[in-house]
């Protein structure tokens, strides 16, 4: 059941992502108004549903496109030990870029 | 030669792929100029062209039908039997045959089907039964009984003929060799769909892997190029959806198929194992 | 001098997800899906570290929104303008995908009676109504980004 497991979490994630990052979008460019100065994104991550919302879109969103690279690396990559290998570096590379947008999501919060 | 069904109607060039193994290192293509007559199959014209101008074009045929499989390649850039293509009807005036792709070439336009059959083969293409001895029994006592809408639920892949034109047009398959293909896919979902058949629970553990039904992205190609209207795309999405219902614990007991004895009288068989009489017209 | 046989490798590889022949029009949303996906995922590491330098150092962040932020330069408004393009399709041909591979809208098997009907012919509906409603935000965001719609005026 294991690969089933992750392509269904990929297609969570793609799906929560379709809010998140529409909004995300929306609020970018089309809804209008000036871009985010630092004190007016500091302020808004004052508020705890900020950081919250920030850091489920950074988790769906690196997990869905490092699913979907995988898929993609897996055509060309076929025996066990490459395999696994691209998951270990998929899976760092996930981690180290999620530690990292954690930490700028949260420390305005705390700050 | 025997061609005279029909009358030609106009002349249409043919650019072949041509490989021999034994001389060449590169493909090329030859060119033949032939006079196509209604009613005339791209085979039909091969078939002329190594009778009358070049005898070491070669490919596979058999049944020329439509039936066996064998003479699936690419026409004007879509796999299609070659045998149930007609020239006319393609409506250009230079057509353009090649071997199926994603398939390594033996010669001109026969490829080599091996990697189909392994995966074919790999998903257990036959009825599995958790009592063997029902397979083994050389003298059947019981048989199944399977309404017309419980045949209808796997009739459709059945009638795969495993000609390789859905793993020829299929992005996924001409990247990845080892992705198990439309055609196996779709043979793994008809037989878990058939009442008969106890194996679902080791097909669904050889699908779900990830060389399995998770790389197919539904470009629907397969379904596409199918000359059978097999469908494949469809059957692997439900491949997808019950695999999904499993994983979260929701999927629905499998229908088993109700055993008869063997030649019970049919007022003995519940009424919906009874298939609807058939009437034949009579010629007018 | 004896030849060994050998058999001509017909792969067409990645080749094979551009070049596809004359194939069907699902095949090459296939193809745009997966080089928005791509495309997406590489933006996105260079995103999250630069939209991490706020944290870090406020003045790089100004510095750094000021150069490559569509006010500053036509030419990169152009490429953001691409990015929210590629995000439009990928949202709502993963959406149609999200249905389809779930097994809704591609029909029930039935009797292979020619001409066959297939689930191609059964989801195509479902499938431009997902490609108008992404062309609708493809022309909103003409206008928000060149017509002075939107944040970019
Ligand atoms: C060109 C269009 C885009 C612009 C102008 C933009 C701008 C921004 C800004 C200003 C932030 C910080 C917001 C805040 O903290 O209040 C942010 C965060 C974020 N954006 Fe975007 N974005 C764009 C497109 C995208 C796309 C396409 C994705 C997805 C691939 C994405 C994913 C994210 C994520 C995951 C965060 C949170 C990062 C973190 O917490 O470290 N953005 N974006
Ligand atoms: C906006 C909401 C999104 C939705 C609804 C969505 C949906 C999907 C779906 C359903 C798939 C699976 C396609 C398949 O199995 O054929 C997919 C693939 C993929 N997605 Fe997304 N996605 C979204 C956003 C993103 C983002 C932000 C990224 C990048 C960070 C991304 C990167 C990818 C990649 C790389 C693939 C693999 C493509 C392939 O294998 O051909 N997606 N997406
Ligand atoms: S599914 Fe269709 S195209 Fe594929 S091998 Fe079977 S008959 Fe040929
Ligand atoms: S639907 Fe799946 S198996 Fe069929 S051509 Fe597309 S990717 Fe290949
Ligand atoms: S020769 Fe048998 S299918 Fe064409």
């Amino acid at each position: 059941m294991r690969e089933g497991r992750l392509w269904l979490l990929h297609l969570i994630a793609g799906f929560l992502m379709f809010f998140l990052l529409g909004s995300h979008i929306f609020f970018m460019h089309m809804a209008g108004g000036e871009p985010l100065s630092v004190e007016e994104t500091f302020a808004r991550a004052k508020n705890i549903a900020f950081p919250l919302m920030y850091t489920i879109f950074v988790a769906a969103a690196l997990y869905h496109g490092l699913y979907g690279l995988r898929g993609i690396l897996f055509e060309r990559f076929h025996t066990p030990f490459s395999q696994k290998v691209i998951n270990w570096l998929l899976s760092f590379l996930g981690t180290v870029w999620f530690l990292y947008a954690l930490a700028t999501t949260w420390i305005p919060f705390f700050k | 030669m025997g061609y005279d069904m029909g009358k030609p109607v106009k002349k249409v060039k043919f650019r072949v792929f041509r490989y021999d193994p034994e001389r060449d290192d590169k493909p090329h293509y030859s060119e033949y100029t032939i006079e196509a007559w209604k009613g005339m199959s791209v085979l039909d014209a091969l078939n002329e062209i190594k009778a009358d101008q070049d005898p070491t074009l070669s490919w596979r045929q058999s049944c020329r039908m439509g039936v066996c499989g064998s003479c699936a390649m690419v026409i004007n850039g879509k796999p299609a039997l070659a045998c149930q293509t007609q020239v006319l009807k393609l409506d250009t005036d230079v057509i353009t045959i090649e071997p199926l792709k994603s398939f390594p070439v033996i010669k001109d336009l026969a490829p080599d089907l091996q990697n189909l059959f392994r995966h074919h083969t790999h998903v257990k293409p036959y009825i599995i039964r958790e009592n063997e001895e029902e397979l083994t029994e050389e003298e059947p006592t019981e048989e199944f009984l399977q309404s017309p809408e419980e045949l209808e639920a796997f009739l459709q892949f059945s009638y795969c003929i495993k000609c390789g034109a859905c793993v020829s047009a299929c992005p996924v398959s001409q990247s990845d060799p080892e992705f198990y293909g439309p055609q196996a896919l779709a043979q793994a979902f008809r037989y878990i769909s058939d009442t008969r058949d106890e194996g679902e629970e080791i097909r669904y553990a050889i699908v779900d892997n990830p060389q399995g039904c998770w790389r197919c992205h539904f470009a629907q190609s397969c379904t596409f190029v199918c000359p059978k209207g097999v469908d494949p795309a469809m059957a692997i999405q439900y491949l997808k959806r019950d695999l999904v219902l499993m994983s979260l614990g929701m999927k629905k007991e499998k229908k088993r198929a109700q055993k008869a004895p063997l030649g019970a009288p049919t007022d003995k068989v519940p009424e919906k194992y009874i298939p609807p009489e058939f009437t034949i017209a009579k010629p007018e | 001098m004896e030849r060994k046989k050998r058999h001509y490798p017909n792969f067409p590889g990645v080749v094979g997800w551009i070049y596809g022949g004359n194939l069907n029009f699902e095949r090459v949303l296939f193809l745009l899906h997966r080089i928005t996906g791509l495309a997406l995922i590489f933006y996105l590491f260079a995103h999250i570290i630069v939209v991490g330098f706020r944290a870090y150092s406020p003045q790089m962040w100004e510095m750094v929104m000021g150069r490559i932020s569509g006010h500053a330069n036509p030419v990169i408004l152009f490429f953001e303008w691409l990015l929210v393009l590629a995000v439009i399709f990928h949202m709502f041909n993963g959406m149609r995908l999200i249905f389809l591979e779930l097994g809704f809208f591609v029909g029930k098997p039935s009797r292979p009676v020619y001409p066959y009907r297939t689930s191609i012919d059964r989801q195509r509906i479902f499938t431009w109504i997902m490609m108008i409603l992404a062309s609708i935000f493809v022309i909103w965001s003409i206008f928000a980004f060149f017509m002075g719609g939107g944040s970019h005026a």
